[in-house]
């Protein structure tokens, strides 16, 4: 009598949770009728720097976040912003063809992802790969984009996507800060100053991705971080035109619009100021 | 009560894994099978697999930025048939400014941007009509 009931136990266990699983998959199914899967992409440190320094600036290694420091980032948003600033060093490294540096910060950022658990398989290739091309400088840079895209496609398929905003953040404002600070920096110039003035789209995105993704205390702490930041970014308010297509020539499509026609360029002062501020207190 | 342990508890691990195997299941397709660039163009930060069903679509909310030309190249499983991509404003209007449906679906598209904007990139697989199954599909971003 008892095995019988221990059995019978088993299989109204085992009916339930067959019964909890297709009500769960419905779920998702009833979703998928119209489901529509959302992705907010900041461009890589690498992109937002080359963007803005267009070659006009002067590799200055003082700027550079100390690698010893990296043991020393606490919590899990302090270590996540660590990360974003290492990849922005990394890529401003390599930017610069800085082989010995860039390689000291790819060892950082491997050792790096790998405790914050954000690393797929694949790295362990990368890894290799750069050991037996150690010297060249054309590989550190490959090796870098594949590990770049493996990391965010990584954390976009396990929807680890706050991770990957506060990776984000601390690789956006060490990349502002590298291109303001370098040596020859030239931010008087209309030019280089409408550059900046551009990641505010990225400042905005951000703020997206904080409100979607994460948790109501980290929230809170990134937004009260960055307000210094987002105010200096709004201070541009400027209404800009819709995009248009301008134009086709040889099966290249030209997309216009975007900036107001004649607008003026503001002085990036308080930017300058605030990124300089907000990058002292995450970096510490 | 043992048998619980020893045989449907391992079952339901094996099964609530499906659920995430798919997309990790898709990783690098777009590097396989979407269109190279030309070869002065470097990978973009967005370039990346996914998985496409019916009635699905997935978006892009993306920054481009002014001066640079991009080409975009998109690809899927055959059973997904066309794949189509679209280009929109990042207004309330939500304007169309590009899809490839008007180009026989052609999978690739060069775009040179004169300002940096905020653009969505929405992709979908219009004629795939079997429900309940996903398929990889990718998108691929260089610039130059």
């Amino acid at each position: 009598m008892k095995v019988f009931y221990n059995q019978k136990c088993t299989w109204v266990l085992a009916m339930l949770l067959i019964w909890s699983s297709s009500v769960f998959s419905m779920d998702v199914e009833s979703q998928d009728e119209e489901f529509i899967v959302e992705f907010y992409s900041i461009p890589s440190p690498d992109e937002i720097l080359t963007y803005i320094h267009n070659s006009e600036i002067q590799f200055t290694p003082r700027l550079l976040n100390d690698v010893r420091k990296s043991d020393s980032y606490n919590t899990f948003r302090d270590r996540l912003l660590a990360y974003g600033f290492y990849l922005a060093n990394l890529a401003y490294s390599i930017s610069f063809e800085q082989n010995h540096t860039g390689l000291q910060y790819f060892n950082t950022v491997d050792e790096m992802g790998r405790q914050l658990n954000i690393f797929p398989p694949e790295v362990e290739e990368l890894g290799h790969r750069l050991m037996r091309n150690m010297n060249q400088m054309d590989s550190l840079n490959l090796i870098y984009d594949e590990l770049y895209l493996l990391v965010i496609a990584n954390l976009h398929d396990t929807d680890r996507f706050g991770e990957y905003a506060l990776i984000s953040a601390g690789g956006f404002v060490e990349s502002l800060y590298l291109a303001l600070n370098s040596d020859g920096s030239k931010i008087h110039d209309d030019g280089f100053r409408m550059r900046v003035w551009d990641q505010k789209m990225i400042m905005d995105q951000l703020v997206v991705m904080f409100n979607r993704h994460l948790n109501e205390p980290v929230r809170k702490a990134m937004l009260n971080d960055m307000e210094g930041l987002i105010d200096a970014f709004n201070e541009f308010t400027i209404e800009t035109e819709s995009p248009k297509v301008a134009g086709t020539s040889n099966g290249v499509i030209t997309i216009g619009g975007g900036r107001a026609t004649g607008s003026t360029v503001n002085s990036i002062r308080r930017i300058h100021e605030e990124v300089n501020k907000l990058r002292g207190k995450w970096v510490n | 009560m043992l048998q619980f342990f020893k045989y449907i508890i391992p079952l339901i691990l094996i099964f609530s894994g499906f659920a995430t195997i798919d997309a990790q299941f898709c990783r690098n397709y777009e590097q396989q099978h979407c269109s190279e660039p030309p070869a002065d163009f470097v990978n973009g930060s967005v370039s990346r697999a996914f998985t496409l069903g019916k009635d699905h679509v997935v978006r892009f909310n993306q920054i481009l930025y002014g001066g640079r030309t991009y080409f975009l190249s998109v690809c899927g499983e055959k059973k997904l048939g066309n794949i189509e991509f679209r280009l929109l404003a990042d207004d309330e209007a939500g304007t169309v400014l590009y899809s490839n449906s008007s180009n026989g679906f052609i999978g690739e598209q060069t775009f040179q941007i004169e300002n940096s904007i905020k653009l969505v990139i929405e992709i979908l697989a219009p004629d795939y009509s079997v429900a309940d199954n996903h398929r990889c599909a990718g998108l691929k971003i260089y610039y130059k």
